[in-house]
């Protein structure tokens, strides 16, 4: 690892001017479990690395019922898991955290840190993004709020701006009946960096079993994870029968655009993955007992 | 025979107590004083020549102490098996991505790095070739060895095909008229076999210390397998005498074939950088530098042509294996010969016709690897038989039992087959996992299926020699040349010196891991630790059993087989009561009768060389250990993913000294096996190892190994004579039957066969899609 | 330019200069001499630098050595007490969990972690749990005995 200056500001404004001053050549390091490994393996090689794990209020899960979900960015993978609220309120995501990495990563891996190293596997991003996430963002201007599917903007790129710093994620109150599922596709057990990843939030009115609103996010066949909406379309405001099934999953699977090859899986391949996670998610959803509110 | 009190029990691992507590060191936990760290400066090219190195720059950094160019190199061509690299490219010619050409020693690891950096090889590309076929052509596009003809090897004689200039190893057997054979059979299957290039993964990453003595012994602490061979290896390639060196071996994180002889490199690499700074040098292989330098186990293709008679008797075998090689014969002219023996081992077979070929690419190199190409070979073979079987609705273990070898038959090789106990190991597997009862089938995208495959896996002889000393407290110290890796040959050796004087196995000492006290000993390779060292050991507690006998004898006035040995006692057979105490033969710990009380000894057994064309010999192998798998499995036809849900091993491999240690090393090759079937492989662009690291080259965690209650041992000994106490080997045959196995229940499961492995999802998914089994929405 | 970090290890408080780019692991092992702590990939992937950071499992070569500071760290040799093995080591040994032995200190420690969360696991949560952790040698079957064992689970 090459050497750089290490700097621990003790309040966001510190960092934030840290951050400013230093621009391209600073780091944010939260967690680490992916800054360290890229900086060991020489694909980043900043000059100033700035942990931002000493300023407090950063590390907390807030759920109020008209508010909805806060969770600060430093809050790790492993609380996402274990929160009582969440579980309770969010399933989603607490499902989703639970399959990134192994116990020992998730201990140390934050939530801001796999939403800003910007993969399109990230576990935590899917969750998110079906449950129509947002960020909030605090920089040298001020603060921000922004969707998160326009904060991740591409392969490893957000939407931060020099001095920005990502302090927390916002997620709306759940409309009623709505239940999130997630499948992830590895060669090995979840430990693995996924294949494809498929996470669907969908809203379904107990009285006629049709389908109100639906999100489904695609990871790992794109830049970015993205919005399968030619499949979101054929479900909305329909019943969930094995014909819309089968033809939503079928687009989700169009939706995706992978690269024709990686070293994980073909192109191909992982849109065929798509058409059958899709598959199972929404049958899934059909078989999943009665929502109590979540 | 008297009940044994060590032997054959469940004795707890002489070094568990280290290794639970943190203590056990491995070669980086030791700190040498003045170390300097490496930094090797490696060839982006998969070939070209050098025009000129550019090192003034690196040698500004503050704290750089030496950089080791390929001038600097010994002008002397080495090698394990075939004789074919310089320590640093002397012939201007890089031959693969990742080869070493110069060493940057510095203060620190980061210094070293970045001056290594900074260091600028200047070359002149030249075209390179990957493809193993198209190097095996008459007229290849590239000559990696254009001096292959006069390069020579240490182990067996080298001859030069000048047909082939990219084959360094052509290895036939010729038994019988396989021609006629053909004509004669009834059914003929034919198919083409792949088995993809994996690394060991063992988890201590290589690593070596080196530094000149004061008195200018070289010296090397490393972590490998074979202290002999390497100390042997330095003798030629510094030109001085092997007295002069001294190889250092502690505990080793895992070997599996990938820790032998100079193979890696790093041992000479370190030991050019100590003699020209004139300090300890410590090299590192970074992970990544262990998926690319780590010497893989190679891709192998094999053409396998079977002919049977109707009623199930194998008539004729023909096979042409060809092993892509990368840029150094080395290890692998050893392998590409052996791996002929998963095919003589096992069957009986009128007419068979051979032929290996080990050939250079520009890949990265290669060499040994669990197994040493039975298990590519078996991959094929063994899915041959249920093909076979298949042809003419005969049960797949039936087939097999029908061509087995009997004891006392003549193998294709002209040995005769002895201690032979796979019949009995197929029966043992069959009848665990329910052979002939379907699988309940849960229903849903998931079906299950059953397989079975047998194999075998020789031993090479080389010959082992140990040492042991009686003290006066009653303990015996015994120093052999071998190394704990842990497949547990203390604890091995620990029983049976236990058994051999009857004292506890707390009151054995081993002295292990140093060429200037310990016996030459080729290390824990082919299986053959137990066997070998164990037996020399044993041998060499009988000759120091017999100076004791020999002075209890003259006080007793008994001759030595008149005399026993247990509890610190020496002692008369008739009459327990007449005995002296072992402590009686010392004064205040000096031996009454002057010299150390000692044992020497050396284990061999004589083979003969194979006849060059035909490869027949009455020995060419010490012994064959026999193996027999059974799987059940479920695949997933809409993902092409496979589970193994049920494993169970039967090995054949003589009286097992430690059952449990036995048990503990079947268990790990099964899902060393599970692995290279399913999800390990090197992928190779252009000579790049494209994924060198655990994230992208997945080995099993726990979530790929059934669970416990659904993984079964079972050990199955037949004794061998010639083995200590009727021991045999086990630690590569258990992997080699079980990708095959996988296969076959694949097969069962889901009616697609695929003949390359890894056994990707990916991969089975399009079989499937072939015969139009995939699972549809 | 080194950082003065203060940890405490092993129930032992220790001041020492790093440069911020050594890891913990590095510093356990080259400053505090606790080789116990193994490096295997340095990538966070194998699990043998496996330490408990306020009791917690950790892959320690992936923690930058300042983020360390003020923490309570448990390596493989702060395991056994006055001499007596912890149960889990003791377990390792009764059940032949230990081959080559380079895993082992990061299967013991990440197996404390479980069983101080979680004092009766099933086997499949035993499996999930130590996914993390790498071993080649064992196939890992008894290593889940011995721990399963060292919880009570089985004699």
């Amino acid at each position: 690892m090459k050497p750089f200056q290490y700097l621990s500001p003790a309040s966001i404004s510190e960092a934030v001017s840290l951050l400013k001053e230093y621009g391209q050549e600073a780091k944010v390091i939260a967690g680490g479990t992916d800054l360290v490994v890229q900086m060991r393996k020489g694909s980043l090689s900043p000059r100033y690395v700035v942990d931002i794990n000493g300023i407090p209020g950063l590390d907390t899960i807030r759920y109020d019922p008209v508010r909805g979900l806060t969770i600060g960015a430093l809050t790790t993978v492993r609380a996402l898991e274990k929160s009582a609220d969440l579980r309770q309120q969010y399933p989603l995501i607490s499902l989703a955290a639970s399959k990134l990495g192994s116990v020992a990563i998730r201990n140390v891996a934050t939530v801001g840190g796999n939403l800003c190293n910007a993969m399109p596997i990230a576990d935590t991003a899917q969750a998110l993004l079906a449950l129509s996430a947002k960020v909030r963002i605090t920089g040298p201007e001020g603060d921000r709020v922004i969707p998160l599917e326009d904060f991740l903007i591409g392969h490893g790129k957000t939407a931060l701006g020099t001095g920005e710093l990502l302090r927390e994620v916002q997620v709306p109150v759940l409309a009623p009946h709505t239940k999130g599922f997630y499948l992830k596709q590895t060669i090995r057990g979840s430990i693995d960096l996924a294949i494809v990843n498929v996470a669907v939030a969908i809203t379904v009115d107990p009285g006629d079993a049709v389908c109100k609103d639906i999100r489904i996010v695609l990871g790992s066949v794109a830049p970015t994870p993205i919005r399968a909406r030619k499949a979101e379309d054929v479900v909305r405001g329909k019943r969930l029968d094995e014909d819309v099934i089968g033809k939503a999953a079928q687009l989700a699977s169009e939706d995706a655009h992978p690269r024709p090859g990686s070293i994980r899986a073909s192109g191909e391949y992982k849109k065929e993955m798509v058409l059958v996670l899709t598959g199972q998610l929404l049958r899934e959803a059909v078989s999943s007992a009665p929502s109590r509110g979540e | 025979m008297a009940e044994l009190s060590a032997v054959g029990k469940d004795i707890s691992r002489t070094d568990a107590l280290e290794k639970v507590t943190g203590k056990a060191k491995f070669t980086a936990d030791f700190y040498v004083s003045g170390m300097l760290f490496g930094a090797i400066v490696k060839s982006p090219y998969p070939h070209a020549r050098i025009l000129r190195i550019e090192a003034e720059e690196a040698r500004g950094v503050p704290g750089v102490r030496t950089i080791v160019l390929p001038e600097d190199a010994p002008d002397k061509r080495f090698g394990y098996g075939l004789c074919d690299m310089f320590a640093l490219p002397r012939d201007g010619i890089v031959r693969c991505v990742g080869q070493p050409v110069a060493i940057v020693a510095a203060d620190t690891l980061e210094i070293a790095e970045e001056a290594a950096d900074k260091v600028r090889v200047h070359c002149q590309k030249m075209p390179a070739m990957f493809d193993v076929e198209e190097a095996l052509s008459e007229k290849p596009p590239v000559i990696v060895h254009p001096d292959l003809r006069h390069y020579t090897s240490s182990i067996f004689p080298f001859s030069f095909e000048p047909d082939l200039p990219n084959c360094f190893q052509h290895f036939r057997i010729r038994h019988g008229d396989v021609k006629k054979g053909f004509e004669e059979a009834d059914i003929i299957v034919e198919n083409r076999y792949f088995t993809a290039r994996v690394s060991h993964c063992s988890l201590e990453p290589r690593v070596v210390d080196a530094w000149v003595e004061p008195d200018g012994t070289l010296t090397v602490r490393t972590s490998s397998q074979t202290p002999t061979s390497t100390q042997m290896s330095f003798a030629t390639i510094f030109g001085v005498s092997p007295t002069k060196v001294r190889i250092l071996i502690p505990y080793v994180g895992g070997g599996f074939g990938g820790k032998i002889g100079n193979d890696t490199m790093l041992e000479p690499l370190a030991m050019m950088a100590a003699m020209k700074s004139g300090r300890p040098v410590r090299l590192v292989h970074t992970r990544a530098q262990e998926f690319v330098g780590g010497r893989h186990r190679a891709d192998v293709i094999t053409y396998i042509k079977d002919g049977m008679k109707r009623d199930g008797t194998l008539l004729a075998r023909e096979i042409r294996a060809i092993l892509n090689a990368g840029m150094k014969g080395d290890v692998a002219h050893v392998v590409a010969r052996n791996m002929v023996f998963g095919s003589v081992g096992t069957y009986r077979i009128p007419n068979f016709k051979y032929d290996g070929y080990g050939v250079y690419t520009n890949n990265p190199p290669t060499g040994a690897f669990r197994g040493f190409g039975t298990p590519e070979t078996t991959w094929a073979i063994e899915q041959q038989m249920d093909l076979l079987s298949e042809k003419i609705g005969m049960d797949p273990v039936e087939m097999r039992r029908k061509n087995l070898l009997r004891e006392g038959d003549t193998d294709v090789c002209g040995q005769a087959a002895v201690a032979i106990g796979v019949g009995s190991c197929l029966e043992k597997v069959s009848e665990w996992i329910g052979w002939g009862k379907e699988p309940v089938q849960e229903g849903g995208d998931w079906k299950k299926g059953k397989g079975i495959a047998i194999g075998n896996k020789y031993s090479v002889s080389i010959p082992a020699s140990a040492t042991v000393k009686v003290h006066s407290d009653g303990t015996v110290e015994v120093r052999h040349g071998s190394i704990e890796m842990g497949q547990g040959i203390n604890t091995v050796v620990t029983q049976i010196v236990a058994e051999e004087f009857g004292i506890p196995v707390n009151f054995v000492k081993i002295v292990l891991g140093d060429t200037a006290v310990c016996p030459p000993d080729h290390g824990p390779v082919s299986s053959r630790s137990t066997f070998f060292t164990g037996s020399a050991v044993r041998l060499a507690c009988q000759d120091a059993k017999a100076r004791l006998f020999a002075m209890a004898g003259r006080k007793l006035g008994l001759s030595a087989d008149q005399l026993a040995i247990g509890n610190g006692q020496v002692f008369a057979r008739s009459e327990p009561g007449r005995s002296i105490p072992i402590t009686d033969f010392f004064v205040h710990d000096i031996p009454l009768e002057g010299s150390e009380i000692i044992g020497t000894a050396s284990f061999m057994i004589p083979t003969m060389p194979p006849d060059p064309l035909t490869g027949q010999s009455e020995r060419i192998v010490a012994y064959y250990g026999h193996f027999a798998h059974a799987v059940e499995v479920a695949v997933n036809v809409r993902t092409g993913a496979v589970k193994v849900l049920r494993i169970v091993g039967a090995a054949d491999m003589g009286k097992p000294i430690n059952p449990e240690m036995a048990g503990g090393q079947m268990e790990g090759g099964f899902l060393m096996g599970i692995g290279t079937s399913l999800y390990e492989e090197i992928v190779l662009k252009d000579g790049v190892v494209a994924n060198p690291t655990f994230v992208d080259y997945r080995i099993p965690t726990t979530l790929e190994m059934p669970h416990n209650d659904s993984v079964k041992v079972i050990l199955n000994p037949v004794p061998h004579a010639e083995g200590p106490f009727g021991a045999k080997g086990l630690g590569e045959g258990v992997m080699v039957p079980i990708a095959p196995a996988i296969g076959n229940a694949i097969y069962n499961a889901v009616g697609a066969r695929v003949k390359e492995l890894p056994i990707s999802a990916e991969s089975l998914l399009k079989e499937l899609k072939k015969i139009g089994q995939e699972g549809k929405d | 330019m080194r950082q003065l970090l203060r940890l405490r290890v092993n129930g032992e408080d220790h001041e020492v200069w790093v440069e911020p780019w050594k890891s913990l692991a590095d510093v356990l092992r080259e400053d505090l001499n606790l080789t116990g702590v193994k490096i295997g990939c340095n990538e966070g992937q194998c699990g043998s630098c496996t330490v408990l950071i306020d009791g917690k499992p950790v892959k320690s070569c992936l923690v930058l050595a300042p983020r360390a500071t003020g923490k309570e760290i448990l390596t493989i040799e702060g395991l056994a007490k006055d001499g007596k093995l912890h149960p889990l080591q003791e377990a390792f040994v009764k059940h032949f969990a230990v081959q080559c032995g380079f895993c082992t200190p990061g299967f013991i420690l990440a197996a404390k972690g479980l069983l101080d969360e979680n004092p009766h696991p099933t086997e499949e949560e035993v499996r999930k749990w130590l996914a993390g952790n790498l071993c080649r040698c064992t196939g890992y079957v008894k290593i889940i005995e011995a721990v399963l064992s060292a919880a009570g689970s089985r004699p």
